[in-house]
């Protein structure tokens, strides 16, 4: 174990003890309704977790992606009350792009736009939140480049909220030639590709929060004299949720393991294509075993289904992914197809 | 947070490019001669020749140590030999067992006089092992096995009967639970492994044929089969114990979710012909991130095999993805290939489905059937 594995650890269990202490449905409820107050973001804030991606030169803490995924996978575990992973990977991105680290970090904006010659950009994007008074970081094709731009705040008074499955407040935002406050070339690797493995970390998460709830639901609710868990017809479902969270998880680990080895491009597809392929039959079970107090308002279980749900939609759903990789696979050939598999996990 | 499994990042050993570069080689001169029916057959095909030329290799108990035949490759390194073989659609069957789990238990719990007498034999090719398991009336509930072996002056009578073992007819030897002592109401109790040559007198093989056409299952009967002191494995009554370690490595190797690759190579090939046709695509790129996702599992459940680490419930979820994932491959072939696919079995697309497709029944059930395995799962996670 070398010791940014122990300082992950370390930080990891520091966002969990946090989480754990604050996050509850009364809590989720009022963060879907855009009320909740600023508490828990400003003790996130305090731990300073935004700058984990960031180079040591550059004033962060220089984690890798691997030593960062289970602070991501705690947030999806706590169904992300606050929107760190967001923000962790905006910082990456700008000094990816050679541009300094903003404070507080910018909104990171789900879509791929287009910037001009003129220094406008065009496009709509959707900004998971958020809100009028926050910069946003936009992908966008400057001809055949990739870039970044910053927007400030004043950007955001165009946007329209919309709404989501997953509740998290977010806003729409046509970019009608708006004007960049500034922007960076990006690498093979650009803001849509870590926001896909950043969705399927949380995915990998919630499904473990999901499968855990489940487990307990199995041990206490007792009908026909006995715990539900003990009728194979339940065990054999939970078993199935459970292979599908951990396909989930390794999938994110590929993925994130790839990010510090050259191109993860491909890795990066199977991760958010897995992870999102999980949700359906996953959240499916994890309701049918819960009966009908699943469904409840005041049941914790809903809010990390929906987000599941959400989640496995933005930046690319499991078909999007598909798609591309095939693509990838299909031009290479069949003769190809093992050596580009086994080259997945080459260092 | 919850994480009911330890699966981890994978590393693959430094010799990996190597060795893989090695094993292609050696695949490239003998893969023109399977058909696509052969290599739907996968571990299940039996080739005395190659599994010797393997051998020669060096390629078959690579872990073992050297007095035995052994090569004292890593675990790691015998993975990407055996990954290599499976993509390939290599007909491994001759050694198979024998490098999977017969040699394993040999070198675990055998006698030196045993490891000197069969070790040797499996790493050049020449000994080809079969697993005596199953019964008529012991499936899935193993612990009621009732062939008996009762203690005679200088060793053991067997009687009783094995009943679906791969291969039995072509296998030189079987490890064969047997009871030797109490009676199928002892469960556990009493169980015992011997190895028993299959051309002893009394031992009588029957052949089943299967859907394919085939007769690749056997059933064994042993009518008071005589077998030496030395046949015993192990300690007597140890025979629950050493075969449910030894199911462990049945159920986590890459055989649980590469039987169906050479087809999705053949797929791959094929979708290339219908040029940027999209439901192809999206689906090739799924079978593909399923493979690759298996894969990282599979060769993380190597790794903790490594580190000695027993990864029972790890196998469990890589086997029941895996055998998923096999089975739903022809499914997915009729999918991108639609048309008149599937009416007759010529051509190799056509040959490589038709094979697979009827396998793919027994994939769920060897090593294990998947309701087993889902319920060894759900006893793991608490229920």
């Amino acid at each position: 174990m070398n010791d940014d594995t122990n300082i992950s650890r370390m930080l990891t269990d520091q966002l969990s003890r946090l989480l754990e202490a604050s996050v509850d449905a009364p809590l989720l409820a009022k963060i879907e309704k855009g009320t909740a107050g600023s508490a828990l973001n400003d003790a996130v804030a305090e731990l300073g977790l935004d700058m984990a991606l960031v180079p040591e030169d550059k004033d962060g803490a220089g984690l890798d992606w691997s030593d960062a995924a289970p602070l991501f996978e705690v947030l999806g575990y706590y169904a992300a009350p606050v929107d760190l992973g967001e923000q962790i990977i905006a910082q990456w991105a700008l000094a990816q792009a050679g541009l300094p680290a903003s404070d507080p970090a910018p909104a990171v904006a789900l879509g791929l736009a287009k910037l001009s010659a003129d220094g406008g950009l065009s496009g709509t994007v959707t900004i998971p939140w958020g809100s009028a008074d926050r910069c946003v970081l936009v992908e966008a094709m400057q001809d055949d480049m990739r870039v970044l731009c910053l927007l400030d705040a004043a950007a955001m008074a165009a946007s329209v909220p919309v709404s989501t499955v997953g509740r998290i407040p977010t806003r729409r935002l046509k970019l009608n030639g708006a004007a960049v406050q500034a922007s960076g070339p990006l690498g093979a690797i650009g803001l849509g590709d870590v926001s896909a493995l950043l969705r399927a970390a949380y995915i990998a998460g919630a499904l473990s929060r999901a499968l855990e709830l489940t487990l307990d639901y199995c041990n206490t609710r007792t009908q026909f004299g006995r715990t539900i868990g003990k009728f194979q017809a339940v065990q054999q479902m939970v078993a199935q949720l459970a292979s599908e969270a951990a396909a989930a998880k390794a999938g994110t680990q590929l993925g994130m393991t790839a990010m510090g080895s050259g191109n993860a491009g491909m890795q990066i597809a199977i991760a958010k294509q897995r992870a999102s392929a999980a949700v359906a039959k996953s959240a499916a079970i994890a309701h049918e075993v819960h009966g009908a107090i699943g469904v409840t308002e005041e049941h914790i279980l809903h809010y990390f289904t929906r987000r599941l749900w959400q989640w496995r939609e933005e930046a690319g759903s499991e078909h999007v992914w598909a798609e591309r990789l095939g693509r990838e696979v299909i031009a290479r050939g069949g003769a190809a197809a093992w050596p580009t598999m086994v080259g997945l996990s080459a260092r | 947070m919850f994480q009911p499994y330890r699966f981890s990042e994978i590393e693959m050993p430094p010799t990996e490019a190597a060795l893989r570069a090695e094993v292609r080689a050696f695949l490239a001169d003998w893969k023109d001669k399977w058909t696509p029916w052969e290599k739907g057959h996968s571990w299940n095909g039996f080739d005395r020749e190659f599994s010797r030329a393997v051998g020669a290799k060096g390629w078959i108990g690579m872990t073992w140590p050297a007095e035995y035949g052994g090569g004292g490759f890593s675990m790691m390194e015998r993975y990407v030999v055996i990954e290599e073989m499976l993509a390939a659609g290599a007909p491994v069957g001759a050694h198979w067992i024998a490098d999977r789990q017969s040699g394993p238990l040999i070198l675990k719990s055998g006698t030196d006089t045993q490891r000197q007498k069969y070790l040797p034999l499996i790493t050049t090719g020449d000994a080809s092992f079969c697993i005596g398991l199953s019964e008529p009336d012991s499936g899935s509930d193993l612990a009621s096995v009732r062939t008996k072996a009762e203690k005679t002056a200088d060793g053991y009578r067997i009687n009783g009967r094995k009943i679906w073992t791969t291969n039995g007819h072509l296998s030189d030897y079987m490890i064969a639970l047997v009871r030797t002592e109490g009676t199928a109401k002892d469960r556990h109790k009493g169980l015992s492994q011997v190895i028993v040559p299959m051309d002893a007198p009394g031992l009588n093989i029957r052949r089943i044929q299967d859907l394919t056409g085939e007769a690749h299952f056997n059933e064994i009967t042993f009518d008071n089969v005589l077998v030496g002191a030395d046949a015993l494995i192990g300690e007597e009554g140890a025979g629950w114990a050493q075969a449910t370690a030894e199911l462990a490595f049945e159920r986590s190797g890459p055989d649980r979710y590469m039987s169906a690759y050479p087809l999705f190579e053949m797929l791959v090939d094929y979708s290339q012909s219908l040029q940027d046709d999209r439901l192809s695509e999206r689906k090739i790129g799924a079978l593909f991130a399923e493979i690759a996702v298996l894969r990282q599992m599979s060769v993380s459940i190597a790794t903790m095999l490594q580190d000695g680490i027993l990864p029972n419930q790890e196998a469990a979820v890589v086997k029941d993805l895996g055998v998923t994932h096999e089975q739903n491959m022809p499914e997915v072939a009729r999918a991108i290939i639609g048309g008149d696919f599937g009416q007759d079995t010529e051509g190799d697309l056509a040959e490589i489905q038709s094979a697979i497709l009827q396998l793919a029944p027994t994939f769920s059930l060897r090593g294990g059937t998947r309701e087993i395995i889902r319920g060894i799962m759900s006893k793991g996670l608490g229920l």
